[in-house]
């Protein structure tokens, strides 16, 4: 994880318009995203939150306008220090949960050991489970366990609570202040009401506006 | 533990753990020997001049409907993205799988001539010729594989569109390899079919690993 000195200006999204297929979602959006920093993205379905944090993260091309994460364009240069938590949990069904985790670690060329992060998000116990035999919460859970393995400056999670139950939804919300305390930054989209997390927390609102 | 070791490793556990899915290439490739020794009236003086090009042939076949799923699951399940998002790059990522894929694929085939050697009770030189042959050309086969399988991610009905795309690729690689082991109790391996095949895998391998990445990227976007 970078270091970034608390309200250092990271992540610049700037005039932003955001396509899918032959649809403009998103039109000339900006807005800035500093160390603590976390950002609600609400909206109602196919308005276009998951194509946003894609973007943003640089996986889906935009239309128009740059995402500049600490002066890279992403779309130029991919950024590591991103945490993604998408609608796909990444995991291979015939391999155990640990298994699973050591081999992101390894991706991610991670120190954090993969022990660890189960332990905090709960799954030691499923350690030697395989993925295919996790239930879809669990599942959310070992995917959180990845984030938390890639050390990344910023985390984008896409629906974050689905399918967790009210101690899954309270670890999500914990795993982020502690992120944010640290001097990381958020961009979380989500059906759950926007919960205040560190001292700045907006929401996005996408029909559009950026409500302080 | 280095990234490419842990991709390739991976795939690999996958596989083992998969049922005996994996091995489908190779029953494939041993049916398909049986009953053509069978089908051409299992005499050795018959089958004998005719089995190089049987055998490439059964290879081919079973190689080339393995292709369709090298990359599916890594898309479908978001593993791709979390790939690209780690930093690592596309074109080693494909390097891996193809690694993986040719240790999965492949070896088990090579592994195997022997035995389809006593099939059709072919001599020492042929058998090296094949084995040659198999290892000189096999970098070309899961290379164009593996770009038609990125080409076709997501395509539902993929696996006839891989075929159309995939056969003319390896056809100069079926004739060339064909008359190699033909030649190889002549020539050995500086016969001009080897060199041919030697100069098809490199091509293959340094155009079809980033052609692949590139249809992954563009793919994702």
């Amino acid at each position: 994880m970078q270091t970034a000195s608390k309200n250092s200006r990271l992540l610049e999204v700037c005039n932003l318009s955001v396509m899918r297929g032959d649809n403009l979602l998103i039109e000339d959006l900006s807005f800035t995203l500093s160390s603590g920093d976390t950002i609600w993205v609400a909206g109602c379905n196919g308005i276009g939150k998951t194509s946003l944090l894609k973007c943003i993260a640089g996986l889906l091309r935009p239309a128009n306008g740059k995402v500049i994460w600490t002066g890279q364009n992403v779309h130029k240069h991919i950024s590591p220090d991103t945490g993604y938590q998408g609608h796909h949990d990444a995991h291979k069904p015939g391999l155990t949960v640990l298994e699973n985790l050591k081999f992101w670690q390894a991706v991610f060329m991670s120190p954090i050991a993969p022990e660890l992060a189960l332990e905090k998000v709960g799954l030691s116990e499923q350690a030697g489970l395989l993925a295919k035999g996790l239930s879809a919460g669990q599942s959310r859970r070992l995917s959180l366990a990845r984030l938390l393995i890639k050390q990344a400056t910023l985390w984008i999670l896409d629906e974050p609570a689905a399918a967790m139950d009210v101690k899954g939804q309270q670890l999500i919300h914990s795993l982020l202040a502690e992120h944010i305390a640290i001097g990381g930054c958020a961009l979380i989209a989500s059906h759950t009401a926007p919960q205040k997390i560190g001292s700045n927390t907006r929401v996005l609102t996408l029909e559009g506006t950026l409500n302080g | 533990m280095g990234r490419l070791h842990s991709m390739i490793l991976r795939d690999i556990h996958i596989a083992f753990r998969s049922g005996g899915a994996w091995l489908m290439g190779l029953v494939f490739f041993a049916v398909f020997l049986s009953l053509a020794a069978i089908a051409l009236g299992g005499e050795f003086k018959t089958l004998r001049p005719l089995a190089p090009a049987l055998i490439w042939l059964a290879t081919v076949f079973s190689l080339l409907f393995s292709f369709e799923h090298l990359f599916s699951g890594d898309a479908s399940d978001g593993s791709l993205e979390h790939v690209k998002l780690s930093g690592m790059s596309i074109t080693a990522y494909v390097f891996a799988k193809v690694c993986a894929h040719w240790l999965l694929s492949i070896l088990p085939l090579i592994l195997a001539l022997p035995i389809a050697a006593l099939l059709f009770d072919l001599q020492t030189p042929i058998l090296i010729g094949l084995f040659m042959s198999m290892i000189i050309a096999s970098p070309a086969l899961v290379c164009y594989g593996a770009f038609s399988g990125a080409c076709l991610v997501g395509f539902k009905g993929g696996g006839f569109l891989l075929v159309l795309l995939t056969i003319p690729l390896i056809i100069p690689v079926l004739i060339f390899a064909v008359s190699a082991v033909n030649s190889y109790s002549d020539a050995g391996l500086f016969a001009l079919e080897f060199q041919a095949l030697a100069g098809i895998s490199l091509i293959a391998t340094a155009i079809g690993i980033p052609a692949a990445a590139a249809a992954l990227n563009v793919m994702m976007e």
